[in-house]
């Protein structure tokens, strides 16, 4: 009888389009996104000009609203960790607010990482203008081969994966190490789309 | 019985101990919810202490690793999930190599619940909760993806199974039955080893270790990239053992050595779609005793006692009007074997108390090898899924048993999983297995009596010749085994997950079956997980349990004592026979547990079990027995104390107790330590210096025999050791074990061992370059 239940609900189920997970599940993959992030900035290097003036903290800046612990988890995990930039401890800042005002005022002294939230009006192009020193992240394979942001999360198959823009192995400052870009069963590396 | 009943039984039979452990798991429950003791942090924006600790764990993975991490954890997929519903330990390398294990069973000694016992050198023994006997493990051992517990014995070798630890990923111990979804003998738990991806053992790593007895253990792994996608690595390994002591100071013979190879190629063909081929061989030269000294009888007819013929012969050496004289003509002749006795040894049934000792060493002998693939993808709708294919040939010959088999086995499966909703998430598989045998026989010199003839005591013939200790029945020789299992993970809401499952099986030993099990956890807050689970598991009888025929000795019946010799003596042989009734073990089993992390570097886990064994196989312990193994039933409860906690970055302390009663038909069983109790320090001196330390504590344990039942006395075991890491991928360390005394003795077979060995105080000297 438990057999034929369950393989009903799996006849069943096996058509259904999965939706949205729950909360612990959305706070795990914030977990595993953050944990990417760290790894990636310990894999990145900047030049001399992109870093910050003495006496400054390079900055991870973190753009739009969340509630999956995404952003507490960097800190803990920035903290634990003691990553580092230019051979100086990285500070984190998190602006939820949607006045662009005091963002781009933020950007435009400089930062290193910058990660666009889903809800943040900003685009990769915009931010990369105003702070040409940062690595760009964001959700969303199109974030980066159609918006050019530099690395994209994206959730599927139960699993986190990296989608990565061409451009963050190829230009000198911010730069990818080319060991990551070997590990193509793991990470996507898609080309800098033409406009 | 009736769940109800069962339950009664459960609450109101269990004693004192029990009690206290409910007290305690009480007392930590309720102060967890103190908010000095387990402080709650419900904000969104905040880390529960469970994630803050999954985070540490998390950062040390690297790209590889951490792209299979699974958002939504799944039972018996991802066994170090938080939320859980079972008892988990995870062993990983730096486990084993910073307190100077020189294998993966000796790491077991840190786990709660498990007891590993050394017998001679190239032997530790691995239980767990409780009734695994001597020779029989009750749980499920699973080594790179093969299932290794082996259907004759119903057990597995650890030493020939094991891997370089260079290549271990991890090794998971689930406590507890899990049956639904690990199938047939997953009765008291399941150890699951873990072997590294390829691509991520590129490089050379060596391991030598060099004891001051002359052990000597060394290994060489070398990795390689075929290309951008593909990863090999190939390796070696040679140990050598050193001969050691038993217990009354003579050489223990247990040298020998065991040479292993094995290799494994990784082929990503998508980011999501991944292929393995591993393999090795194993080949392993020993010597093992049988002890021959209670195997001649005395009978003066069919239905008088018997009695060791070492009694007889003191007898006949009384004077006649002595009431306890026997004429020495009524003797047996002794052949060269018996009348050359090595000593005499402790027979407390006798009146001399002492009786002349015999044993015979030959070659034990293991041959074996395997290979292994497996298939593994995610499909666009979120099935995962792996396809597993194993065969196996494995070669051992008991030369002291005069007992080989030769076993060709297959293995396929299929496993999957995939979300349904928002809140499920089903696994499925299936399995079979395929098991050919072709075992042989041979009668030992030692019960070669000539031209006297030996009788079968069973139908009162006379037997061409003297039968071989260990026969098989030859009709049993080809088994096929099919199962399938389902399983729901639910979240039925963020606080509570809820798992349910079966297996099925079809097998040509026990015929169909089904073993259903529910578990369900409870998060209230941040820092606590609760579990209760129900199983009902199976354990199949070993082949030896069911179809071998043991002639353990024969007796001397003088002239006239049977219709079958008016004019001369013979020898009589009583087989005791396998169980072909014996039926699978079936294990109602209920556990609870609780889980409290009051902050990222502090965990404490509490679980508590009861089983209930209906048809438990044990082994039958006299001689008046009709069958060399008898089912009965069999209760077994107690619980574990497990701590993790990281004082400092600089200071660990792990520890556990684990208390576990036995009862076969209501009697108090001793086979297993009662109380056994680990703490482990890992103290980092600087960035390239670390001390270990190891404390163990194992309760009394009786080892049954005919004729000397030993106790094997509480002990307690001090190691202590000095890591130095002179660079980053190097560890160079010195390690003392044993430290509190010279020797002491940990177990031995019964019945087959003349008396147990010594475990001696020993130094090592490692040497380990990582990848």
């Amino acid at each position: 009888m438990i057999l034929w239940a369950f393989v009903f609900t799996l006849g069943m189920s096996m058509n259904f389009k999965v939706e949205a997970s729950t909360i612990e599940q959305q706070r795990r993959e914030a977990r595993v996104q953050a944990t990417y992030l760290t790894h990636l900035v310990n894999f990145t290097t900047w030049s001399e000009e992109h870093l910050p003036d003495t006496g400054e903290s390079p900055t991870i800046l973190v753009l739009g609203q969340e509630k999956n612990g995404f952003v507490a988890s960097l800190e803990y995990l920035i903290s634990q960790s003691k990553v580092e930039v230019g051979g100086k401890p990285v500070q984190i800042v998190h602006l939820e607010s949607k006045d662009q005002k005091p963002i781009r005022s933020i950007l435009s002294k400089g930062c290193q990482v910058v990660f666009v939230m889903r809800k943040s009006v900003f685009r990769p192009e915009e931010i990369r203008d105003l702070c040409p020193s940062a690595v760009v992240f964001g959700f969303g394979r199109q974030f980066v081969t159609a918006k050019a942001g530099d690395v994209a999360f994206v959730s599927a198959r139960n699993r986190v994966k990296l989608i990565l823009s061409d451009q963050y192995f190829r230009r000198t400052s911010p730069k990818l190490s080319s060991k990551i870009a070997n590990l193509k069963s793991v990470v996507e590396i898609v080309r800098k789309p033409k406009n | 019985m009736h769940l109800p009943v069962k339950s009664m039984n459960f609450l109101f039979c269990i004693k004192l101990p029990l009690y206290i452990f409910f007290l305690f798991f009480a007392f930590f429950a309720a102060g967890s919810f103190n908010p000095l003791f387990g402080k709650d942090e419900e904000g969104t924006d905040k880390l529960s202490p469970f994630e803050k600790a999954e985070l540490k764990k998390l950062v040390s993975l690297d790209f590889r690793n951490l792209s299979k991490v699974s958002i939504q954890g799944v039972l018996g997929y991802d066994q170090e999930y938080w939320r859980n519903p079972a008892s988990v330990h995870v062993i990983h390398p730096d486990d084993i190599t910073l307190f100077g294990y020189a294998n993966t069973v000796e790491a077991l000694r840190g786990v709660p619940g498990m007891h590993v016992s050394r017998g001679l050198s190239y032997d530790n023994f691995a239980s767990m909760r409780n009734f695994s006997g001597f020779s029989t493990q009750k749980f499920l051992g699973k080594i790179g993806g093969r299932e290794v517990t082996q259907l004759m014995l119903g057990s597995a070798n650890y030493s020939v199974d094991d891997y370089p630890i260079a290549v271990i990923d991890r090794i998971e111990v689930v406590r507890g039955p899990g049956a639904s979804i690990w199938g047939t003998n997953a009765v008291n738990g399941v150890i699951n080893l873990v072997t590294k991806h390829s691509g991520d053992t590129q490089g050379d790593s060596v391991r030598l270790l060099a004891q001051d007895d002359g052990t000597f253990m060394g290994d060489y792994v070398h990795g390689g990239q075929v290309s951008e996608d593909s990863f090999y690595r190939v390796w070696i390994r040679d140990q050598e053992y050193a001969e050691g002591s038993l217990d009354s100071g003579r050489a223990a013979r247990d040298d020998g050595y065991l040479r292993k190879f094995g290799f494994r190629y990784d082929k990503e063909w998508a980011s999501d779609l991944n292929f393995y081929v591993a393999g090795g061989g194993a080949t392993r030269r020993l010597e093992h005793v049988l002890d021959f000294t209670n195997r001649l009888f005395y009978s003066e007819n069919l239905t008088s006692a018997l009695v060791p013929l070492d009694y007889a012969r003191q007898g006949s050496l009384l004077p006649p009007i002595h009431p306890l004289y026997l004429d020495p003509s009524k003797l047996p002749p002794a052949t060269s074997f018996w009348s050359a006795p090595d000593g005499t040894i402790s027979y407390p049934a006798l009146l001399s108390g002492e009786i002349s000792r015999f044993q015979r060493y030959d070659e034990m002998t293991n041959d074996t090898g395997h290979i292994v693939s497996k298939l593994d993808g995610i499909t666009e709708s979120d099935l995962e899924w792996s396809l597993t294919s194993a065969f196996e040939k494995t070669d051992i010959n008991m030369g002291h048993l005069g007992f080989e088999w030769e076993q060709n086995q297959l293995d396929l499966a299929f496993d999957a999983n995939r979300p349904i909703g928002d809140s499920h998430r089903f696994s499925f598989g299936l399995g079979y297995r395929r098991t050919d045998l072709d075992v042989q026989s041979t009668p030992l010199e030692p019960f070669d009596f000539g031209l006297t003839p030996t009788v079968d005591l069973e139908t009162l013939t006379l037997l061409p010749s003297s039968p071989a200790i260990l026969e098989y029945d030859q009709d049993f020789t080809q088994f096929n085994r099919l199962t399938a299992y389902v399983q729901d993970s639910i979240n039925l809401t963020e606080e509570m997950v809820l798992s349910i499952g079966t297996k099925f099986e079809e097998n040509d030993l026990t015929g169909s079956g089904v073993q259903p099990g529910i578990r369900g956890s409870w998060n209230p807050n941040g820092s606590n997980v609760f579990w209760l689970g129900y199983s009902k598991a199976h354990r199949q009888p070993s082949l030896r349990e069911r179809y071998t025929v043991l002639n353990p000795g024969r007796i001397w019946y003088p002239a006239g004592a049977t219709p079958l010799n008016p004019t001369f003596g013979v020898w009589a042989n009583k087989p005791f026979a396998g169980g072909e009734s014996l039926d699978r073990e079936e294990i109602d089993s209920y556990e609870i547990g609780w889980r409290n992390r009051p902050n990222e570097n502090f965990l404490l886990e509490l679980s508590s079990y009861y089983y209930d064994s209906k048809d438990a196989v044990l082994a039958a312990t006299s001689l008046t027995s009709v069958n060399a193994y008898e089912a009965k039933d069999a209760k077994s409860y107690g619980g574990e104390l497990s701590i993790d906690w990281e004082v400092s970055q600089f200071w660990r302390i792990r520890g556990g107790y684990s208390l576990a009663r036995g009862e076969v038909e209501g009697e108090r069983k001793f086979d297993f330590p009662e109380q056994t109790a680990s703490l482990r320090s890992l103290f980092k001196y600087s960035d390239n210096l670390s001390f270990t330390q190891s404390l163990f504590y194992a309760d009394e344990t009786q080892i049954p025999s005919d004729y000397n039942p030993i106790t094997i006395p509480p002990h307690l075991r001090l190691d202590l050791g000095l890591v130095w890491r002179p660079r980053q991928d190097w560890e160079i360390g010195l390690f003392g074990r044993d430290l509190l005394e010279p020797y002491h003795l940990e177990t031995m077979y019964p019945g087959v061992d003349v008396e147990p060995a010594r475990v001696e105080r020993t130094f090592l000297l490692t040497l380990y370059k990582k990848f």
